[in-house]
């Protein structure tokens, strides 16, 4: 968390050359610096998408599959053709020649005879344009095959588990660290930092095996993994207190890994801004200890905590994977895996999940520079960024 | 690169005086110890044999999915051991029978003895082994019989061998010991008046073959283990062939074995578990203390530098944020495949750029300026010299406590892969034994210890160096221990 904090400050403070420019356009500080914002993000975007495309197709493989989905998909297209089959009986070097020129056809269609260089560029196009195309094989409930469906079918999942865990093992640790920061050096201190800092290094899906095996197969009080047990002819609250049964131990577990950093930079502040002199002015004024911490520890602790919670979730959407798969839990990392685990890797699915990490993460840092904005007046009156 | 100021020693000592440190230490001192266990308990020849899965392998002597032997000690009773009964155990006896005017007769008789006295069945996946080698040009009689300790003998074969294939195996899962059973259980149940649908009959050979008689035996819920001393009688009768010959090896496999128990695939576990030691500690050190040297070293230049250097370094920062490192080395690691090392240089790869460089970035302007860094740019000492001479140094002790508290994400970052299965296909790792428990749904079959203890293992290692992070963090940052 610290690293991706890190990361992210950096970002902040760093300005493009080419974008100088727009200063001399009249904008107020605070659109100037989203639009510089949005620019350097669109920018990275597009680096980072096209790093993915490139490296996905290294070796042709994805290419491969295409040529041969392009090649299946003609053939089957011509058998039902009742001239082919004609054609076939009588005539079958014809037939045949006429599928390889179809099938030469598609592929030129489809830019797939162009240098990689140059079909990468139109894969880039596709992906940054979100035409996402259709999978190979995976299919979403409606048996559509538009992975944008399959996808958007899956996204609420993905949400709704670490939407919730990350608001929940954030307010954990918030409360915790408040309290250790308040109390540093106490037994409760020493004790929770040891615990949070082991806590924290350690992911989800560890704690997912073995709470699994001790909930779930061993004293059988959670179910074993997945989203839903019944969905068809249940009432609407028999649902959301299923959905909540199968929430519980990867919340939990999901809380468990991450609201130790949450408790031990929250404790480090505290620390450092009861130092400061504002407090202590604040202090002998005899302000309460409560509305002391509330408004004078807090607020200025801000900030950092907006930042934490919005890397955590950028680092809960691209770090999901594993834990899904313990759990069985159908979302978008959940996809992710089984698009790679068949027998086949469904190409236009990975590349397309990718993508929209990759958006959400762009997302995600811009609606983070949005409330720097609105929570740092420096940005607001042009002088941080 | 020369000794830091502060002096590496001297932090280490300090760490060491700390609760963490020293619990770290202790941690840490396990884990080594499991990795220098191995060159003694499993070599690379051992190593070699682990990926060997067949049933006729290398750990056909194992039971299959055998708790650990500690396991008894929870449950109370006395869990059975394998007993491996080997051509030294079999007593032989052979006879050349000759009558004039009578083709000769080879008659071997092979005795073993073996003491039963534990409180539980033999294991239920695999309850017994017997393998019997005639050597012969002649077709053979066999009987093989299973005396019980209540003087009752159980028939488990009668049959001939050929020449042509003179090896017999028998399984206990086989459905001609299934039968043996069902016969044996029905001429009991005939002169005790049993009914057996009324008592609800479950054949289970492994069961039935070594309960004490009566209605519970019927059912492996309620049947008793008759203890005491079985025997196996084989007998080998071979016509016109006096040079035959007979061996034969019998396995009872057990319900626990070794300290790790074992999985499916009969391997001890605690081969893979020691083995995973090593990799994980080189894996977890090397990926972070190169990882940690790289970005420090982009750090200071960056901020040493400042200018288009910095900028660049900055721009990379911003993009590797972007990219979703974790969905691109599945990727890679499925289309490529991946070894330890191809790992390892992904990584390196991948995070280049980090909260190191970050981190350090912000120290070296004030770092800079310095006097004695002052005095060494005024003698004319030139940059790169300043950079690893002063500057470096500096932030050697910020380094460690990176290095360590980075060292667990490395270990479960290959766990991961390893648990999905995209692990390094030579190596046994901790990540691996846990991705085939679950592939074998080692938790819904109660398998606990192939889950528990790798897992166990991968918890201790990573909990040993955030320790050691965290007791550095808190030498190196004495602002974290004042108020």
């Amino acid at each position: 968390m610290r690293r991706l904090g890190g990361r992210l400050d950096g970002i902040r403070r760093s300005s493009l050359r080419g974008l100088r420019r727009l200063r001399r356009v009249r904008l107020p500080p605070y659109a100037k610096y989203l639009v510089k914002r949005a620019v350097v993000l669109g920018i990275t975007l597009v680096v980072a998408v096209y790093l993915t495309i490139v490296i996905a197709n290294m070796g042709g493989y994805i290419d491969e599959l295409m040529k041969r989905q392009i090649e299946f998909s003609v053939r089957q297209r011509l058998m039902q053709d009742e001239s082919f089959q004609e054609q076939l009986r009588t005539d079958p070097e014809a037939a045949e020649r006429r599928l390889q020129i179809e099938i030469q056809r598609e592929i030129v269609a489809r830019g797939l005879d162009t240098p990689f260089p140059q079909r990468s560029l139109i894969y880039l196009r596709d992906a940054l344009t979100l035409d996402l195309g259709r999978s190979m094989w995976i299919r979403s409930t409606t048996m559509s095959q538009r992975v944008k469906d399959i996808i958007l079918e899956r996204l609420p999942r993905t949400v709704l588990l670490f939407t919730t865990g990350t608001v929940v093992s954030a307010a954990i640790g918030i409360y915790i660290g408040l309290h250790m920061g308040r109390k540093a050096l106490s037994k409760f201190d020493r004790g929770m930092s040891m615990f949070a800092i082991i806590a924290q290094s350690i992911p989800p899906w560890y704690f997912g095996i073995l709470a699994l095996l001790v909930f779930a197969y061993r004293l059988g009080w959670f179910p074993t993994g997945g989203f839903v047990s019944k969905w068809v002819g249940v009432p609407w609250h028999i649902r959301i207190l299923d959905i909540l049964h199968h929430l519980v131990l990867p919340l939990a577990c999901w809380t468990l890994s991450s609201f130790g950093s949450w408790a031990y930079l929250t404790r480090n502040m505290v620390i450092h801004i009861l130092g400061e002199d504002f407090v202590m002015a604040a202090r002998a004024k005899g302000v309460p200890r409560d509305l002391l911490l509330r408004r004078y520890v807090l607020r200025p602790a801000a900030p950092p905590i907006i930042t934490m919670i919005a890397l955590a979730l950028i680092a809960s959407w691209t770090g999901a994977i594993i834990t899904e798969t313990v759990f069985q839990w159908k979302g978008l990392g959940m996809l992710y895996w089984e698009a790679m685990g068949g027998e086949q890797i469904d190409a236009p699915v990975v590349i397309g999940l990718t993508v929209i990490y990759a958006y959400l993460l762009v997302i995600t840092v811009f609606i983070l520079d949005i409330i720097y904005g609105i929570l740092d007046p420096r940005i607001r009156a042009g002088g941080g960024a | 690169m020369s000794a830091p100021p502060i002096g590496a020693k001297a932090a280490f000592k300090e760490v060491m005086g700390t609760l963490s440190g020293k619990a770290a230490f202790v941690l840490l001192a396990l884990i080594v110890g499991m990795a220098v266990l191995v060159p003694i308990y499993a070599p690379f020849n051992v190593l070699k044999a682990w990926h060997d899965k067949t049933e006729a392998g290398p750990w056909a002597d194992n039971p299959k999915c055998a708790a650990p032997i500690w396991a008894e000690w929870f449950v109370g009773k006395k869990l059975p051991r394998t007993i491996v009964l080997d051509d030294d155990d079999f007593r032989k006896y052979a006879y050349n029978i000759t009558y004039p005017g009578q083709p000769p007769l080879k008659l071997i008789v092979l005795v073993a003895y073996f003491d039963y006295r534990y409180d539980e069945f033999p294991n239920h996946l695999n309850g017994f082994r017997l393998r019997v080698e005639v050597t012969t040009n002649q077709t053979a009689c066999l009987t093989i019989k299973l005396l019980r300790p209540d003087k009752r003998a159980i028939n488990l074969t009668e049959t001939i061998i050929t020449p042509e294939s003179p090896i017999l195996r028998i399984y206990d899962t086989d459905e001609a010991m299934k039968q043996v059973s069902e016969r044996y259980v029905k001429y009991l149940a005939e002169k005790n008046n049993w009914n057996l649908t009324a008592l609800g009959f479950v054949n289970m050979p492994y069961v039935i073959f070594f309960a004490k008689e009566g209605p519970s035996m019927l059912n492996p819920r309620t049947a008793e283990v008759l203890k005491g001393t079985y025997a196996l009688y084989i007998t080998v009768r071979v016509l016109y062939d006096l040079t035959a010959d007979a061996k034969a090896k019998f396995v009872l496999y057990g319900r626990v074995h070794g300290w790790a128990g074992t999985d499916i695939w009969r391997r001890d576990l605690l081969i893979g578990l020691l083995w995973g030691a090593p990799v994980a500690l080189a894996f977890g050190i090397i990926a972070s203390v190169v990882v940690s040297l790289i970005q420090t070293l982009l750090g200071v230049i960056s901020g040493y530098f400042g200018g288009k250097v910095d900028d660049a370094i900055q721009r990379i920062a911003e993009l590797y944020m972007i990219i979703p490192v974790l969905p691109i080395l599945i990727l890679v690691a499925i289309i490529y495949g991946l070894t330890i090392w191809k790992l390892l240089a992904l990584v390196v790869i991948f995070s280049f750029i980090g909260s190191m460089t970050k981190t350090v970035r912000s120290m070296v302007p004030s770092i800079k300026a310095e006097q004695y860094v002052l005095a060494a740019q005024s003698y004319g000492a030139g940059s790169w010299r300043i950079i690893f001479k002063h500057i470096f140094p500096r932030v050697l002790p910020y380094m460690f406590a990176n290095i360590a508290l980075a060292v667990p994400s490395y270990i479960f970052l290959e766990a991961a892969l390893s648990f999905l299965g995209l692990g390094d296909p030579l190596l046994p790792t901790w990540g691996k034994i846990l991705g085939e428990a679950e592939a074998a749904h080692a938790a819904y079959y109660g398998y606990w210890w192939w889950v528990v203890l790798p897992a166990a293992c991968i918890g201790i290692t990573a909990t040993a160096f955030a320790l050691l992070g965290y007791a550095f963090d808190k030498v190196v940052n004495p602002r974290l221990r004042e108020l």
